[in-house]
């Protein structure tokens, strides 16, 4: 199993765009929006929150979650049932699952190296350090944990990896939208804001945001992304297609 | 050839007796039953779709028969998988690596998945692939890709190994690289399963060979009592034919 995760890792490390472009544009959202004096003070429009010490941090880790769980985990999984190697590894001793394994461990550390990354790069900006440290690595785990669960999902029902693209891009982008990437959720009607609060991304963003704050967590949200990393594996384990 | 009990050899590796599969209302194999010897080149030929594929699939514990009974070195493929995955090596069709894996790369990782695997190094210099060791798999040629698909076979020490279109694709000297690598194998006692297209393969090859047509075997001996040398795909075709 290492040699199998160290395999994934080197091969990740061989195609670098997409690892580094789910790195890179979080840490470029931060620092275009982090860099105007305006972020650093208390917004109105978001409540009297300070955008770089909620909003911004969180809006970013949520997207290189994303984009690293649903997109780049769904590819790399398409593409080996394309090539057969799902089905090359069938044969042998190591039931393919365990590729899948080794895929969700490699992304999922990117994606942990992106929250040192990110805060660190805020914080060079004027962030003020997270509140609840402990409560936002909770969130962390439990929301990566979400996201990945539905990234292997996709990988279980994509016939190949186009339709897969489809599939995590029809998740991903109205995810966007209900964790308040193109409107902040302060300005969204209260019941949209609320339905955001019950998707897996909006869940964990505002989570991390609570965390950083240190305002406390809503429990609703946290059962929602449980329950999602759950539900999700669960289903993607009955259905995944090993061929 | 595939009615009536199959007397049981003592030295015999693989056997099966009324092997049954469909999918859905398809037949893909009707009633095939032959055995193989240790230590022997079996081959396998028939046009596509009479079912050669799915019997070696059901063989290597892929796909689980419908009825029949399969014996591989004593194993029930279908409930004993992990004993059969660690003792028969399996080349398939299509190329199966990611592009960007080294063929050293490929073959250690294979071999961490057996127990008591060959030696990468050793393997890959009797693929005759030394000067390639850390090349790319995407940069092979079609030929070098065939020998690394047929070094994952034989990574795991098989007793048997089962090769599906072995030489598809290959020029004529890949082609006889490849020949002499399988004739090495054997000498070192392995039992080979050859699933192929080429009469020229299983001549040059093949200590017996079955003919599978429409799901049953059709004819089944050595290739010199099937035809007269070179004369294989003619009597291959008039066995195939109606």
């Amino acid at each position: 199993m290492n040699k199998l995760i160290r395999t994934e890792a080197k091969l990740t490390l061989r195609e670098p765009i997409g690892m580094a472009f789910s790195l890179l544009l979080p840490l470029g959202i931060v620092l275009a929006f982090g860099l105007s004096g305006s972020a650093s003070e208390a917004d109105p429009e978001l409540d009297g929150q300070v955008p770089l010490d909620t909003v911004l941090p969180s809006l970013a880790l949520a997207l290189s979650f994303g984009m690293l769980a649903v997109f780049m985990l769904p590819g790399f999984m398409a593409d080996y049932r394309m090539r057969g190697i799902l089905r090359r590894l069938s044969t042998t001793p190591v039931h393919p699952a365990r590729l899948l394994a080794a895929q969700v461990v490699v992304q999922f550390v990117i994606a942990l190296i992106s929250v040192p990354l990110v805060l660190g790069l805020a914080i060079a900006l004027g962030m003020n350090t997270p509140e609840q440290p402990l409560m936002a690595l909770v969130v962390i785990v439990l929301g990566g944990a979400a996201l990945f669960a539905v990234g292997t999902l996709v990988s279980a029902v994509a016939p190949d990896a186009k339709v897969g693209y489809v599939y995590s891009a029809a998740f991903f982008f109205p995810s966007l939208f209900f964790a308040g990437i193109w409107l902040p959720k302060e300005q969204m009607p209260d019941w949209l804001s609320r339905f955001g609060d019950f998707t897996p991304l909006g869940a964990f963003r505002e989570s991390l945001e609570n965390a950083f704050a240190g305002t406390g967590q809503d429990p609703l949200m946290l059962l929602t992304l449980a329950v999602t990393a759950v539900l999700a594996s669960t289903i993607a384990a009955r259905v995944f297609r090993w061929e | 050839m595939s009615q009536g009990s199959i007397p049981r050899r003592l030295d015999s590796v693989i056997e099966i007796e009324h092997l049954h599969k469909r999918y859905g209302d398809v037949v893909a194999v009707d009633d095939v039953s032959f055995t193989v010897a240790a230590n022997e080149i079996f081959g396998i030929i028939g046009v596509n779709g009479a079912g050669k594929t799915t019997t070696v699939e059901c063989l290597t514990g892929v796909r689980t028969p419908d009825r029949g009974r399969i014996d591989v070195l004593g194993f029930d493929p279908a409930t004993q998988r992990d004993a059969i995955r660690t003792r028969v090596g399996v080349q398939l069709q299509a190329s199966a690596l990611p592009d960007r894996l080294s063929v050293h790369e490929a073959l250690d990782l294979y071999a961490s998945f057996y127990p008591d695997p060959r030696d990468p190094d050793e393997l890959i210099e009797l693929l005759n692939l030394s000067h390639r060791r850390d090349a790319r798999y995407g940069k092979l040629s079609g030929g070098e890709k065939q020998r690394v698909s047929v070094g994952l076979a034989l990574i795991g020490k098989p007793r048997i190994a089962v090769l599906d279109e072995l030489t598809t694709g290959l020029d004529p000297h890949a082609r006889r690289d490849v020949w002499s690598l399988i004739e090495r194998l054997k000498d070192d006692g392995l039992t080979v399963v050859l699933v192929t297209h080429f009469m020229d393969e299983v001549e040059r090859l093949c200590d017996r060979v079955a003919v599978i047509h429409a799901g049953r075997v059709k004819a089944l001996d050595t290739p010199t009592t099937l035809a007269r040398p070179g004369h294989l795909e003619d009597a291959f075709v008039e066995l195939t034919t109606a």
